[in-house]
């Protein structure tokens, strides 16, 4: 079901378990890692490849009803937690 | 004849890619149309279609995006369209290649001559390989 809360500070944290969620069990699932600090990158630390940045991206979608541009697909929006959150807040925000 | 007045081409550069066929299969069945027409061209899934094992298919053609992505040595700080390298089956099977957009700029700015293509897949793995080379008068580099 699509996010339409207002989104605001307290929603910072609910977007994030969200992703967190995704990534855990779609590519940490049995890897032997325990945490995902908001910081780390998913390409540095090997976390996602090319495949996993289109089911990462499908699920950004689905989950928060907004529409990501192929232009929008740059680490500076996807490449760790601490950098999804805000895009998708800023598209949330671009929707409306 | 003087080789030396012969075209010779030269290694621009090489890229592999291997797409696991199950993780693959289960993306797309979760995400469907979304997933699919973020990569593939009309022609590409209208081709992927036809077969008996399409996931194979799809799969091995998203591994060939990749492989000539990263032959091209292109990176992801201009975003993504891996519509833009679009595989193509020329009569006989063979793959080629048809590229729009950020690839094709890339490839007219390294003055690419061929690309060649080689994939396989089987019931786990798809893989692909691009050789990508240009064209030198007299072996040398222009």
């Amino acid at each position: 079901m699509a996010e339409n809360n207002k989104l605001n500070d307290g929603n910072d944290e609910k977007i994030k378990e969200k992703v967190k969620g995704f990534i855990f069990n779609n590519f940490l699932l049995g890897s032997g890692a325990d945490s995902l600090n908001g910081d780390d990158s998913f390409f540095e630390k090997g976390i996602i490849d090319s495949t996993g940045v289109l089911e990462l991206v499908s699920f950004i979608e689905e989950t928060f009803d907004i529409k990501v541009a192929n232009e929008e697909l740059i680490p500076d929006n996807l490449d760790s937690l601490n950098k999804i959150v805000p895009f998708i807040k800023r598209k949330k925000g671009n929707a409306g | 004849m003087n080789k030396q007045h012969l075209p010779k081409n030269t290694l621009v550069g090489t890229g592999v890619d291997i797409i696991g066929i199950k993780r693959f299969g289960k993306a797309v069945e979760e995400r469907r149309e979304r997933f699919l027409n973020r990569i593939f061209t009309t022609a590409e899934l209208s081709y992927c279609n036809k077969k008996v094992d399409r996931i194979q298919h799809l799969a091995a053609r998203f591994a060939c995006k990749e492989a000539v992505s990263k032959a091209l040595k292109m990176n992801w700080n201009k975003g993504l369209n891996w519509k833009d390298i679009e595989v193509i089956n020329n009569p006989s099977g063979e793959p080629w290649v048809r590229l729009k957009g950020q690839a094709k700029e890339t490839a007219n700015h390294l003055k690419i001559e061929e690309i060649s293509l080689s994939l396989s897949h089987c019931q786990e793995y798809a893989m692909a390989m691009a050789v990508i080379l240009k064209n030198t008068k007299n072996g040398r580099k222009q």
